[in-house]
């Protein structure tokens, strides 16, 4: 790998202006081997059209900004290695799917921010639990969450969600995993009660068609799917105890 | 025409500075806004890896002048002793603050944070390493940032996400806010506040081979100087020793606290030579110009430009190079460093456990920028006069608590301590500062600057400029320097500037427009590296990360002082600050 070869690719690339329908322009870009597939979308950039929009910022995995489709598979390009394709290759570049498109490969994440927020943004647990004496201790089983703490809110799970493709209400796999937190966490009754009739709902939980795509698009080995499996038992039994308590 | 915007207060940047500052400020001031090029989790500190020093002797004792020493020593006598005090002492109240907010910081058995080593990080006055970083994985920073964005939401700051500041809009040394585009739509707004605070990052993307995001650009830390404002020892730029080979990726430090060390082509472990006592886990600055050195040698690995970082456990074990010596296994480093070794492997295509990683120096940290004293209010002159309304914090400031060189984990400590101090700073001024009026056509700067750049239509590409200055200073004021090169590397920018000035941009539309805004960047970007150059050519002695091969010694006696560079209408000039000493006389550093 340290020797680097010069690797060329065709880029297909979708591009959308709000006046005008979409098309696809043809980009053939040559970068080292060594590069990886938003190298090739930047060289494109600055060699051929400077108008081409795409969002990027860390180019390390680290901020979640650049996630996109490469030949149909949603992807963050800071991270896909040109040599995944052969040398020579075309690869068609498109946007992520269920965002509201803004232009060319840049969508509005903002379905994403706003279904975290209906959830109250839980990312991070509200408080590390102190004991009186500075110690801590920790809930059964709080390490599991340890992974959805690593969620840098790409939209790759939503983008690959075939549920969300069919009903645009969906609170889809992110936020739906932030919920299992909540739940799973926290005792506070009225917030527990308030995320349980959000979920409990036709654009909730029950979408879920268990297609697991979610799982694998993470590039944080979140593992949404698995904590909507996990939910879908907790209202079942919350259900089951309020059939026989009344 | 300009939308405009009023707040009391008023945030530039949402990384951990930005973040900390709006959060106390808004605990008593209900108008609070944050103004973000990037939506806020999506800021640099994000990538912040290894951890945030605090004293808090959960492993091991441990003591805020111990701290404070090892930074005052780090940054090679240039940091303001005032400054690293307050650093020291209020870091362990601030991590114990994100504690309670929910980072989920790593645990030892009992409960306690547990904490690693670091880099320049000493128990008694540098006898021996401390574990003194706290740590949450080697993910530490996306946690501080989730953390504070979460709270600020709790708050009810106001975010403006995706709008780039290109003025400030000061009049008679008096901030009144900050004009800004909406990057989706091209829309110019002005925000009128009564106090501002720049809290921007750096401008790594000065340099070819940088760990920085390809946003850190610098733009509103170029904007104070063009309001003849000065910026603080801008020839102080830190080259991080363990960047990813040539893409500058960086790799935690946290490696070496874990127990990593470098190797040249001989196999040799040679910061044994260069820093006999704290080895690999000398400061940034040692190790970055041993790496150099080795290099020169011809002992770089297979004669190129890079060595290996080894952080196979069977190496660490033979050198006993572990936290206290002691052994350590594949599966302790797996879980302490799973973002490390993900980037070994996806990038170089290296197995961390099974050979050495290539690395090389990398541009990483600015210890310069805007001026400020402790409560982060921004200076005017190297008299102390202060432009009212206007705070800076974190990387694009200069308090200065990193002086010559930052330690490991201190930006993460200045971004919570400072950002913290400016954020209660502001709540305090605005409870009895007046709105200062906005001048007549507050944004026809901004439009002016705009319609300028859409509309130039000379020969020049700015990506073709970009990359000339990015290698320009990557060779001559990079990790070693000296005088005539510098001098080149001037002379190069002056004419990359004249150039500038003939550029053309292929897109002329509003929206979304980032050939436009990265145009308008490299204009930032081109001024800072002109004043960085400037500073570093006046600064005639070596200390810190300032490298001269034609000064190669520390001079105490000409140069115990800050650079304070302007750029007034063109012309470069400099002036020069006491550095503040209080409890630690300077003497030779060693490691």
């Amino acid at each position: 790998m340290l020797n680097a070869m010069a690797h060329k690719l065709i880029l297909r690339v979708y591009r959308y202006k709000p006046d005008r329908e979409p098309y696809y322009d043809t980009f053939p870009v040559e970068v080292p081997d060594t590069a990886n597939v938003l190298d090739a979308i930047e060289r494109a950039w600055d060699d051929h059209d400077r108008t081409l929009m795409f969002r990027h910022a860390c180019h390390h995995a680290s901020c979640g900004s650049c996630g996109l489709r490469v030949n149909g598979c949603e992807k963050l390009p800071c991270v896909t290695p040109v040599a995944d394709y052969a040398d020579g290759a075309t690869l068609t570049i498109e946007p992520m799917r269920n965002f509201p498109l803004i232009t060319d490969i840049a969508v509005d994440a903002s379905p994403l921010f706003e279904r975290m927020q209906l959830v109250g943004m839980p990312i991070i647990r509200e408080a590390e639990p102190l004991r009186a004496d500075g110690k801590t201790i920790f809930p059964e089983g709080v390490r599991d969450f340890d992974r959805f703490e690593n969620c840098i809110e790409c939209g790759l799970c939503l983008s690959a969600c075939p549920s969300m493709a069919a009903d645009p209400l969906y609170l889809g796999p992110v936020a739906l995993a932030a919920a299992e937190r909540v739940l799973a966490t926290s005792s506070d009754s009225a917030k527990r009660s308030r995320i349980l009739e959000l979920i409990d709902d036709e654009h909730g939980l029950w979408r879920c068609h268990s297609a697991w795509e979610c799982t694998e698009v993470c590039p944080y080995q979140v593992n949404p799917a698995e904590a909507i499996m996990r939910l879908k038992r907790i209202v079942a039994a919350e259900k089951f105890k309020r059939l026989f308590h009344r | 025409m300009a939308t405009q915007h009023e707040f009391e207060a008023l945030v530039v940047g949402a990384g951990g500075a930005g973040l900390m500052a709006a959060l106390h400020c808004s605990k008593t001031v209900k108008n609070t806004a944050v103004i973000s090029k990037l939506y806020p989790t999506r800021s640099h500190t994000g990538t912040a890896q290894g951890g945030v020093a605090a004293p808090l002797g959960n492993m091991e004792e441990d003591r805020w002048d111990w701290y404070m020493y090892d930074t005052v020593k780090g940054g090679d006598y240039l940091v303001d002793q005032d400054a690293a005090e307050v650093l020291a002492k209020e870091s362990v109240d601030a991590v114990i603050e994100l504690e309670h907010m929910g980072l989920p910081f790593d645990r030892t058995p009992d409960g306690k944070i547990e904490q690693r080593r670091f880099g320049g990080h000493t128990r008694n006055f540098g006898e021996a390493p401390v574990m003194r970083s706290c740590k949450a994985a080697d993910r530490t920073g996306h946690m501080i940032l989730q953390t504070l964005y979460q709270q600020c939401i709790k708050q009810n700051v106001k975010f403006f996400d995706e709008y780039q500041v290109i003025d400030l809009i000061i009049e008679d040394q008096v901030c009144r806010g900050a004009v800004a585009v909406e990057i989706l739509t091209g829309e110019i707004h002005v925000f009128h506040s009564k106090a501002t605070l720049l809290a921007v990052g750096g401008f790594g993307r000065v340099w070819s081979v940088t760990s920085n995001a390809h946003s850190l650009t610098g733009d509103t830390v170029a904007t104070v100087l063009r309001h003849d404002l000065p910026l603080e020892d801008m020839e102080f730029f830190q080259f991080h020793p363990t960047g990813i080979y040539r893409m500058g990726v960086l790799l935690s430090e946290a490696l070496r606290g874990e127990g990593a060390i470098f190797v040249n082509d001989k196999g040799e472990r040679f910061m044994e030579r260069y820093a006999p006592n704290m080895k690999d886990l000398a400061s940034r600055d040692v190790c970055s110009r041993s790496i150099y050195l080795e290099i020169r040698e011809g002992r770089g690995i297979g004669g190129k430009d890079y060595v290996h970082i080894d952080v196979r456990p069977e190496t660490i074990n033979k050198y006993k190079s572990g936290p206290g010596g002691k052994p350590v296994t594949a599966e302790h480093l797996e879980a302490a460093l799973p973002d490390v070794f993900e980037m070994a492997r996806i990038y170089l295509g290296v197995e961390p456990m099974k050979e050495g990683i290539p690395v090389q120096p990398t541009a990483h940290y600015a210890m310069g920028g805007v001026p400020t004293d402790l409560d982060t209010r921004v200076l005017a002159d190297e008299q102390g006069a202060i432009v009212k309304g206007l705070y800076a914090a974190g990387e694009c400031a200069c308090v200065s608590v990193h002086g010559a060189n930052r330690l490991g984990t201190n930006s993460l400590v200045d971004l919570i301590v400072f950002g913290r101090r400016g954020g209660r700073a502001m709540a305090e001024y605005v409870q009895h500062a007046d709105l200062a009026p906005l001048p007549k056509n507050s944004e026809a700067y901004t439009l002016s600057e705009l319609e300028r750049i859409r509309k130039s239509n000379g020969q020049e590409k700015p990506g073709q400029i970009r990359l000339e200055m990015q290698k320009t200073m990557m060779d001559w004021v990079g990790v070693f320097r000296e005088g005539p090169t510098i001098k080149q590397a001037l002379d190069k920018v002056h004419e990359l500037q004249a150039r500038y000035q003939h550029i053309a941009i292929d897109d002329k539309g509003s929206k979304f427009n980032t050939d436009l805004l990265e145009a308008w960047e490299l204009g930032c970007l081109l001024d800072l590296a002109e004043v960085t150059a400037y500073s570093a050519l006046n600064r005639t002695e070596s200390r810190g990360a300032h490298g001269r091969e034609d000064f190669p010694k520390r001079d105490d006696v000409n140069w115990l002082k800050h650079t304070f560079a302007w750029r007034k209408n063109g012309v470069l000039s400099v002036a020069y600050k006491p550095v503040t000493i209080t409890k630690f006389e300077p003497k030779e550093r060693k490691y």
